[in-house]
């Protein structure tokens, strides 16, 4: 197993390599550029312009400026020098050796061209608010999916199990931001049950992940657990309501299929009590195709919450993303979309071992 | 006078109500009836099947694809689909119990502990994600109320006696790290472990190579002399039915058409049907020859026959078949019955040509049977 995690890990090299040139590609075949920002602005000048492409290197041919993203040339460097760093070994070797210490490879993602706060700090930031946000999700989620997919599976062709399917095309042709945008109307205007947006109540809570706002926590953990989840209903509803209804088809799916193989039968004819059957012979080997869907699925909640933390004013990755998209920001764009990049081949990862885990027949030697 | 003759078959005909007079008679199928509820209407897959099984007994049910057999088997063991399956009618005298009216959950307890199924696939019929003993374990702890580790002693012991070799090592193994013919002895380990009183056994060769097929057989006869269980074997295949049971019924359109011992049945066949399903056996003799089949096909279970099922594909058939269908009669001077009006009064003229097929066709050689 371990040998087994060891290859998959050294063959995501190359698959991030494409990404990385994929990523670098269509972001310089997007129209606009890191300039754009500027272009109505008439206080600049095409002088100030060419200071601002020679600063980050836009002046570079775009191989040059490739390199440099990645860490493979040192930006210091002349000619064929670019690949040599400060200390004169080659400049992809870690930082810490004496390589060089720009470029993806080190962990360097540039700076933001809004903010100019290093673009590791301000994902970094928004990590731990995205997790809250999609791990709450992500476990009622798969709650309600296996719940219901299963009930609708047991009970097919049932009146519970077309009420079943029923809501969940309701909420599959539900998108995001509308969905989001009808239970402000309804929760925020109308009742004011729940807060509009924002992860916290700006007037009585610190901002989250600082100093303050851990010892405000420490000092009062039920008004911030409370605040925290005052704040997270509404977000996490919409998030759940659209991503459940696929897997609850794909659980039932799976479920039916199972129910109906021979080795079901066989155990039925052991007189195995009905609920063993299920959820011990048929569930079992329902979670195989449900765990890979999810693997799938997993990545893109963490980063592609987008439009509901958008709508919610969520300090998270997806509003980074939008907000970077906006601000023309490429340095964060780019950062996003590795991290996202890593996150889907991780959870590939992730599921194939749980796959060997729940499957006897699949072995990796 | 012909009103009080009516009357006579009429009441010979009615089910019999409570259980079975003989104590021997551990199962009694009494006009079962299996129906399935399908888009385009009704199934009648068993309509109207009796036969008995004494204790340590062996019968065989052959017949063609789709003639009921496996739903016999199905709706006895109570592991239909319901709906689209629905049982409509008979009774299941089993153990001195009419199965058909247990609720779900006795009818649990019986299965696997004195009833229990061997299948015809054994490469789907064993879970893949469990090992094979806790496969064989979970129905001993179920139905025997063991500690794991005694049901897992007991599971080896099952193993070996079907023929495994190492046991011990085999139960730590999982489905797909065995052959067909190791898995099939498995499922057979499995019905075994709890010692049932009759094992229904749907087509346990059909899946296997031939040479397993022998070796499968044989086992089964031998646990089932070692078990003293009583053995329901479902096949298409008269060459295993000859070699492996004592008493034969022959179905067909969802009943049985024949019934009596295997040997009356394969030598002196009393049925059109059983006789072409003789013919059509493929023999040394007949090389070279158009190989003999029934005419004709199975009827549309949405269109059958007003009359005798087989009489659209029956050579001997005349009016009367077409008019009305035969009840199960005794055959002159055989101990089994025939659902024919060849051995009515009134076919007794037609009796003779078939008979003189029938002498044709064993006498020309039936090596699987004779043997």
């Amino acid at each position: 197993m371990t040998r087994y995690i060891v290859r998959r890990l050294l063959g995501a090299i190359p698959t991030l390599f494409i990404v990385s040139i994929l990523i670098y590609a269509i972001l310089l075949a997007a129209p606009g550029g890191p300039t754009a920002r500027f272009a109505q602005n008439p206080h600049i000048t095409p002088q100030s312009l060419a200071a601002f492409e020679h600063r980050w290197g836009l002046d570079q041919p775009w191989y040059i400026q490739y390199c440099r993203w990645v860490g493979v040339c040192n930006p210091n460097g002349q000619g064929l020098g670019v690949f040599v760093s400060d200390h004169g070994i080659p400049n992809l070797l870690p930082g810490i050796i004496g390589g060089g210490d720009n470029g993806v490879l080190h962990l360097d993602f540039g700076y933001s061209s809004t903010t100019g706060a290093p673009v590791s700090d301000v994902i970094s930031e928004r990590v731990p608010r995205t997790a809250i946000l999609a791990g709450c999700a992500l476990v009622l989620w798969l709650l309600l999916a296996f719940i219901t997919g299963m009930l609708a599976a047991v009970r097919r062709y049932t009146k519970i199990d077309t009420a079943i399917t029923l809501f969940n095309y309701i909420g599959y042709s539900f998108p995001t931001f509308w969905l989001g945008l009808l239970l402000i109307i309804i929760f925020v205007m109308q009742l004011g049950w729940f807060p509009a947006g924002g992860m916290w109540n700006v007037r009585t809570v610190p901002i989250f992940g600082t100093g303050a706002y851990w010892s405000y926590a420490a000092s009062q953990p039920l008004a911030a657990l409370g605040d925290l989840a005052w704040h997270l209903t509404l977000p996490v509803i919409t998030l759940v309501a659209v991503s459940v209804a696929g897997d609850s088809r794909f659980v039932r799916a799976a479920m039916i299929d199972a129910l109906r193989e021979d080795y079901v039968r066989t155990a039925r004819a052991k007189g195995v009590p009905e609920r063993r059957v299920i959820y011990r012979h048929a569930l079992r080997n329902a979670l195989l195709p449900v765990v890979t869907n999810m693997g799938l699925e997993l990545p893109f909640l963490f980063t592609g919450a987008i439009a509901t933390e958008t709508v919610f004013s969520w300090p998270g990755m997806g509003r980074l993303f939008y907000e970077a998209t906006s601000n023309y920001d490429y340095p964060v764009l780019m950062g996003i979309l590795v991290i996202t990049a890593v996150l889907v081949i991780g959870a590939n990862l992730l599921a194939d071992i749980i796959y060997a885990v729940v499957d006897p027949r699949i072995s990796y030697g | 006078m012909k009103q009080k003759a009516d009357l006579a078959v009429y009441q010979e005909e009615t089910p019999r109500v409570g259980p079975p007079t003989d104590p021997d008679v551990l199962l009694d199928v009494r006009n079962l009836q299996t129906h399935f509820h399908v888009m385009d209407g009704t199934v009648k897959a068993v309509d109207g099947v009796d036969f008995s099984l004494k204790r340590g007994e062996t019968l065989g049910i052959v017949g063609e694809s789709g003639c009921g057999k496996s739903v016999t088997a199905l709706t006895i063991m109570q592991l239909l689909d319901m709906p689209p399956g629905e049982i409509v009618g008979g009774e299941i005298w089993f153990e001195g119990r009419d199965l058909l009216t247990l609720a779900p959950e006795q009818i649990r307890k019986i299965r696997g502990a004195d009833m229990a199924m061997i299948f015809q696939e054994p490469m789907t019929s064993l879970n893949p994600v469990f090992t094979i003993g806790d496969q064989i374990s979970e129905a001993i702890i179920l139905h025997q109320h063991v500690g794991k580790k005694e049901a897992m002693t007991r599971a080896i012991a099952s193993l070996r006696a079907v023929g495994i070799n190492a046991p011990e090592r085999r139960v730590k193994q999982y489905p797909h790290e065995m052959s067909g013919g190791i898995r099939q002895r498995v499922m057979i380990a499995m019905a075994l472990s709890c010692n049932p009183q009759l094992i229904i056994a749907d087509e346990p060769t059909t899946a296997l190579d031939v040479t397993i097929q022998a070796q499968i057989l044989e086992l089964i006869k031998k646990i089932q002399a070692d078990s003293g269980a009583a053995l329901l074997l479902i096949t298409h295949d008269l060459a295993v039915v000859a070699e492996t049971v004592q008493n034969v019924a022959v179905m067909y359109a969802g009943r049985v058409v024949e019934a009596g011992p295997v040997e009356d049945v394969l030598l002196r066949p009393q049925h059109p049907y059983t006789l072409g399903l003789l013919n059509s056996i493929p023999a040394l003799h007949k090389r070279g020859r158009k190989l003999d089949v029934i005419k004709g096909v199975v009827p549309n279970p949405f269109r059958m026959p007003p009359g005798c099922k087989f009489e659209p594909r029956c050579p001997y058939a005349w009016e009367v078949c077409r008019r009305s269908e035969p009840d199960m009669m005794d055959t002159p001077g055989r101990k089994s019955r025939s659902r024919c009006f060849l051995h009515a009064a009134e076919g007794a003229a037609r009796r003779y040509e078939f008979e003189k097929a029938a002498v044709a066709t064993v006498t020309a050689g039936l090596p699987e049977a004779q043997a």
